[in-house]
């Protein structure tokens, strides 16, 4: 791995990335699963993975601007 | 599969795909047109696919399927099939007085302020119940039936407000829209699912279940 690729912006860019693909995987699943339960499953996890990937990219984002030089 | 469940499948999709790009290869992001990309695929996709989700979640909760899924609520769906019309739940279920697809909901719901997020509340304290709890054997409504879901349709209709029934002198018009006099515990409509008399009763079997 190059050192931008590991650079902190791109790290955390990656883990908001995973978090988000893991959302997405949970909330299609959810979605086809005819379950009274599936419902649970896409508001507690789901939107759980969701809510930190999107948060997790913000930070990054306030966090990038505020290093800057 | 509805057009808006395969609309939200599809933006699902497309954004994995560049979450798969961003996670293989966060260096994009570099240029303006990557960090465009990034915040389509970071932020706003995933709000609209949680949005698009809780939505169709929500909806597909208000379905009789959905209701009568759960074992507890299985006698309460059969009821709809009752042939005998005396049974006011079937009678409106095969009457088509109520949408088949949204039968419970449609008369469980209160029509009031906050009346479909309370439904909704109860909905997630049944679920829990249902799979982590203990269900009572009798199951009874949190509230006497309210007239209002009655009269949120019946109100105005002709065969409701011309019937021998409801301008007596014992029952009026006036009485019921003001709850003195229930609609379903007063002796008229009284066997509404009455689901602890269903063995052997006859079904009505040219309706699609729920």
């Amino acid at each position: 791995m190059s050192a931008t690729a590991a650079s902190p912006m791109n790290r955390a860019i990656r883990r908001s990335a995973l978090l988000l693909l893991g959302a997405f995987v949970i909330e299609v699943f959810s979605l086809l699963w005819k379950s009274p339960l599936a419902f649970f499953l896409f508001l507690g996890i789901g939107g759980l993975l969701a809510l930190l990937g999107m948060v997790s990219y913000l930070l990054s984002l306030v966090s990038s601007e505020a290093t800057r030089p | 599969m509805t057009v808006t469940l395969a609309l939200l499948l599809g933006l699902i999709a497309l954004a994995g795909v560049v979450l798969i790009v961003l996670a293989a290869r966060p260096d994009v992001t570099r240029s303006t047109e990557g960090k465009i990309l990034a915040f389509l695929a970071l932020f706003v996709a995933p709000g609209l696919a949680v949005y698009g989700g809780a939505t169709a979640h929500l909806e597909r909760s208000k379905s009789t399927e959905f209701c009568t899924s759960c074992h507890a609520m299985e006698p309460y769906g059969m009821s709809l099939h009752v042939k005998d019309t005396e049974y006011l739940a079937a009678a409106h279920f095969q009457n088509n007085r109520v949408p088949r697809d949204h039968a419970c909901y449609t008369c469980h719901t209160d029509y009031a302020l906050f009346g479909g997020v309370r439904s909704k509340l109860r909905g997630l304290r049944h679920v829990m119940v249902n799979y982590f709890g203990s269900v009572p054997d009798t199951i009874h409504l949190y509230n006497p039936y309210n007239n209002r879901e009655c009269l949120h349709c019946h109100l105005g209709s002709r065969s409701y407000e011309e019937s021998s029934g409801h301008q007596g002198e014992e029952v009026s018009l006036a009485d019921l829209r003001s709850g003195k006099v229930s609609c379903t515990t007063s002796g008229c409509h009284d066997v509404v699912h009455d689901v602890h008399r269903l063995k052997g009763v006859e079904m009505w079997t040219s309706a699609e279940k729920p």
